[in-house]
């Protein structure tokens, strides 16, 4: 019994051997890191917002798309018939709210320009002819009346009649 | 309705039995309540105060579960700073201490399952970052002596480490003199004489293998 006392006593001073280590600075570190830390939070937050707002926008930005289209066909008319006068954004005068509509109106009716060809020998490209409602309506459907040509047998003769 | 874990009120139960005392074990000093009070809202020099004073049985005890001084110090760490952003959970249905100990053994035992692989390869090369320069035996002991006494040294860590983690977790623990059976109990998950009986079977083995 002793002995098996003794085994035991001499295994326990090994196995607290093996931990019997200190850290130093700990208190030190984790205080660092804590400060360190301080605005971290911030970081991950920030950038949690800001890819909402990116997958919002290109939400936003791709249905706005279609129905952007379907106006720009419908005014295309009118914007070859009465262009719209320069906006002045310099003019002190003017207000946000007078200014606005001005601003985003001059900007979807910016004229269309020919493309300037990158080599001098090259045709510049002329700007494509305007769309107009007129060009994708359907047209009627024609039902004409059907004509047939008579058919003529001829008379069939028998050599061998008497 | 009392909210305090069973492992709590039976730790209360068997102290107060064996000893008469009636000081609940699972409820902190009040240095150490004030200390987290004061740090729960926000007072990072309470929270300094509260790592000086684990600190210790921290480290302890992430060694006992990784047996690298770096990982200790890694995870010991990163419980501290766990601890101080969980502390607004914390409502001292344990101590602190109880309560930062299974927060730090969670972690090491996380990273010895990640490192698994690299902590077999440690241990089948026997190499062992721990300091283990502490001779056993008697100072004025004969040249031979101390030589077998080293030898009985490194066969017993390398018996240690062939232990089964159950066994070899309670021993180490039990071992560093800096927890309770409770608190080792609390740490691991499981009963009190779960606990004592791991350690206890740990022994037999190493006597076994050791033939001592």
């Amino acid at each position: 019994m002793s002995q098996q006392h003794e085994a035991d006593r001499a295994i326990d001073a090994i196995a607290a051997e093996m931990t019997s280590a200190h850290a130093p600075e700990l208190r030190a570190r984790v205080l660092e890191q804590l400060d360190g830390r301080r605005g971290g939070w911030l970081l991950p937050i920030g950038v949690s917002v800001a890819a909402i707002a990116l997958a919002v926008g290109i939400a936003v930005h791709s249905h706005s798309a279609a129905p952007q289209a379907a106006a720009t066909v419908a005014r295309s008319d009118v914007r070859a018939a009465t262009p719209l006068p320069p906006v002045h954004d310099s003019s002190p005068a003017s207000t946000l709210s007078e200014r606005s509509p001005q601003r985003t109106v001059a900007t979807a009716r910016a004229p269309i320009q020919g493309i300037e060809p990158a080599h001098p020998d090259l045709p510049a490209l002329l700007p494509p002819s305007p769309l107009t409602i007129s060009d994708i309506q359907p047209k009627p459907l024609e039902i004409r009346p059907l004509v047939t040509e008579l058919l003529v047998v001829e008379r069939i003769q028998i050599a061998d009649e008497p | 309705m009392s909210t305090r874990p069973v492992t709590c009120a039976i730790t209360e139960l068997l102290i107060i039995g064996a000893d008469g005392q009636t000081q609940p074990t699972c409820r902190d000093e009040p240095g150490v309540r004030a200390l987290v009070t004061a740090a729960q809202t926000g007072h990072r020099e309470a929270f300094g105060e509260l790592v000086a004073l684990h600190e210790r049985v921290v480290f302890r005890t992430a060694l006992a579960a990784l047996r690298t001084r770096e990982d200790a110090e890694d995870v010991s760490q990163e419980a501290f700073v766990a601890a101080w952003r969980k502390l607004h959970r914390f409502r001292g249905d344990s101590t602190f201490r109880t309560w930062i100990l299974r927060i730090v053994w969670r972690k090491a035992i996380d990273r010895r399952r990640l490192r698994r692989l690299w902590w077999q390869r440690t241990q089948a090369h026997g190499n062992h970052d721990v300091a283990g320069t502490e001779q056993i035996g008697a100072p004025d002991a004969s040249p031979e002596q101390r030589a077998i006494a080293r030898d009985l040294e490194r066969r017993t860590r390398k018996a240690i480490d062939r232990l089964s983690p159950k066994l070899r977790d309670a021993l180490l623990l039990a071992a560093s003199g800096e927890h309770t059976y409770e608190e080792i109990a609390a740490t691991l998950d499981a009963p009190v004489g779960t606990v004592k009986w791991r350690v206890a079977e740990a022994r037999r083995k190493l006597r076994d293998e050791l033939e001592v």
